[in-house]
């Protein structure tokens, strides 16, 4: 009887023990896109230079004296000699995972790499070389590796790596028990957060010194600074010296910038609602200087001498009904004034060169106008060419490197009444 | 209604209490308990089981349980094996009892699909006559409850595969009375 007298009180101190353990636990399970990580140390030695891949998707188009940079978004890019432009030769592909955009000034090539920033030596083109890198500087972004759009995808937890490609399976997600969770904010981290720092910058004052890149971007240079939009906040690096680059804290931006462009030491945003204009007099800490508003609309915007041309586009992810060029004069960047709107089909990209205006018109195709009159320019069509479906446009010395839906296409533009088809790349 | 079912229910179980205590006068195979538990969380739990059952022998007796529980402000009909086994042979006896069954959603809609329980408990049985006991026990539940996602805090799901799984790990302490 003892024994049994025991047994019974060495149950009851279990159970007392389990006490403090016992609690309810809520989970959720479904089926989702179940992210697959690569480690961080994988994920930081995966730049190389690869045999020459085929173009496959839509990317943004960088120029750097003969060479031709197209990101193949969260890939690489690919680099192309165009040292004539009638015959392109793609001749590698340089592996950045997570990457959608560069800049390039001198030898050095800057490009994002989803969390990072890294600095590559391309002084020797067909053996680029990772020579620096600002490491979890877009501390926010997360990867958008292609997934099943008929289910959610499951949590992130940023610490176990990097995000490069998910598999649906069923997962389990715990829920707070404590107040009414949210189902499904843990199953929305690939919207609204999502930061997309692509293409490179349309100035070109400085010669040789950097590249020309179309007018969607969101990666732009002043002089030593690098400014990349990652979400709501811009920041800035400093690369005087490529081999180490220092990044500020940044500022916030309360609106969705779409795009950035640089001139005259401002950085012009081109935002949903409006176009800003911040001033870079501490490169370290741009401050806005004016803005100027309109609806709700997507806005690339490209600037020459005292003018700014910005394209109004809605449909799709763009809300709004407008679709125009607004020409705004900065004369006095501290106060600009909207001349005058011209009504398009579908604006997208925008590029000028001269007294030659491209707007890339979506269905209604590509647009030539005559800037010399700026306030005039948008009535003055030199030619339609319907057969050029382009988004974005990138236009120097004479040849148009142009983004299609299904490729790139460079044209020559001396004949301006005559665009000429030089070549095309597929993706 | 569901306060109806468990009344015709402990009326039901009454009846047997009565044909029992007719048919056996002093050493009754067929006995009854009714007990009320607490099992504490972030929500305490209250329970009422109503446990029909028969002795095997001076030790061992199995019955069959039914009640009512809620669990995070859903009523549960708990319906389940109950199996016990006295220590002693005397009126005071400490005891070791397990149960098992499925708990039916009694509240909620037709996305809450209920589901298993498991406890174990140790306590104490004493009667006062040969008919009437008290009986008190302290244990552990287990509970694994389903329950199919389409809207969730006032939102409609954009996907419709989501089961919302509560697994409860509870302390249970049980007091009541004991018929045979």
């Amino acid at each position: 009887m003892m024994m049994k007298i025991k047994g019974i009180g060495i149950l009851t101190l279990s159970i007392m023990l389990c006490l403090g353990s016992c609690k309810d636990k809520v989970y959720n399970k479904y089926l989702a896109n179940s992210p697959i990580y690569t480690s961080f140390e994988d994920f930081r030695k995966s730049i190389q230079m690869e045999s020459p891949h085929e173009l496959t998707v839509k990317g943004n188009i960088y120029l750097k004296d003969d060479y031709l940079f197209i990101t193949e978004p969260d890939k690489g890019v690919h680099i192309i000699d165009n040292s004539n432009p009638s015959a392109p030769n793609n001749i590698g592909f340089l592996k950045i995972t997570g990457n959608t955009g560069i800049v390039i000034k001198g030898n050095y090539l800057y490009a994002n790499a989803l969390i990072d920033l890294v600095v590559i030596d391309i002084s020797n083109i067909n053996a680029p070389k990772e020579v620096a890198r600002l490491k979890d500087i877009f501390p926010n972004t997360i990867p958008l590796p292609t997934y099943n759009t008929d289910y959610p995808i499951a949590k992130i937890d940023k610490m176990l790596g990097i995000v490069t490609s998910f598999e649906v399976k069923e997962v389990k997600q715990d829920v707070d028990d404590t107040y009414n969770n949210c189902y499904g904010c843990e199953l929305t981290t690939n919207t609204g957060v999502i930061a997309t720092a692509d293409g490179g910058n349309f100035t070109n004052n400085n010669g040789q010194q950097q590249g020309v890149s179309g007018s969607i971007t969101k990666m732009t240079l002043i002089d030593n600074y690098l400014y990349i939009m990652e979400n709501n906040k811009l920041i800035p690096i400093d690369i005087s010296n490529p081999f180490e680059p220092k990044n500020s804290e940044g500022v916030y931006i309360w609106r969705t910038v779409e795009t950035l462009f640089a001139a005259q030491n401002h950085i012009f945003m081109g935002t949903t609602n409006g176009m800003l204009i911040y001033e870079t007099s501490n490169p370290n800490s741009p401050t806005q200087k004016s803005v100027i508003n309109h609806v709700e609309a997507c806005d690339p915007v490209v600037v020459q001498g005292n003018y700014a041309y910005v394209t109004v586009r809605s449909g799709n992810t763009c809300a709004g009904t407008l679709n125009q060029l607004d020409v705004i004069d900065i004369t006095d960047l501290s106060s600009p004034i909207l001349k005058e709107s011209f009504q398009f089909i579908n604006p997208h990209g925008l590029g000028i060169d001269g007294t030659n205006l491209f707007i890339c018109d979506g269905s209604a195709g590509l647009k030539v106008l005559d800037a010399t009159n700026p306030l005039t320019s948008g009535n003055q069509l030199i030619k339609t060419f319907d057969n050029i479906q382009a988004t974005d446009i990138i236009p120097f010395n004479n040849i148009a490197i142009v983004i299609g839906d299904d490729g790139i296409y460079q044209y020559d533009y001396s004949d301006i009444q005559n665009l000429t088809l030089l070549s095309t790349i597929n993706f | 209604m569901n306060y109806s079912l468990l009344l015709v229910s402990l009326i039901l179980s009454l009846n047997i209490f009565s044909q029992s205590d007719i048919e056996t006068s002093d050493e009754s195979k067929i006995y009854t308990s009714v007990t009320g538990g607490l099992m504490p969380a972030l929500h305490v739990s209250k329970s009422l089981h109503i446990i029909n059952g028969y002795k095997i022998n001076k030790h061992w007796q199995v019955g069959i349980g039914f009640g009512k529980e809620d669990v995070s402000n859903i009523e549960y009909l708990p319906m389940f094996l109950h199996g016990q086994y006295n220590l002693l042979k005397k009126s005071t006896t400490p005891f070791v009892a397990v149960l098992a069954g499925y708990e039916m959603p009694l509240s909620g809609n037709l996305n809450n699909k209920g589901g298993f329980t498991t406890g174990l408990q140790i306590g104490l049985n004493h009667f006062f006559s040969n008919h009437v006991g008290i009986t008190t026990s302290v244990g552990y539940r287990y509970a694994y409850f389903k329950k199919l996602l389409s809207i969730y805090g006032g939102w409609e799901l954009p996907y419709q595969n989501t089961v919302q799984i509560r697994e409860i790990n509870r302390f249970e302490f049980r007091f009541g009375l004991v018929f045979k």
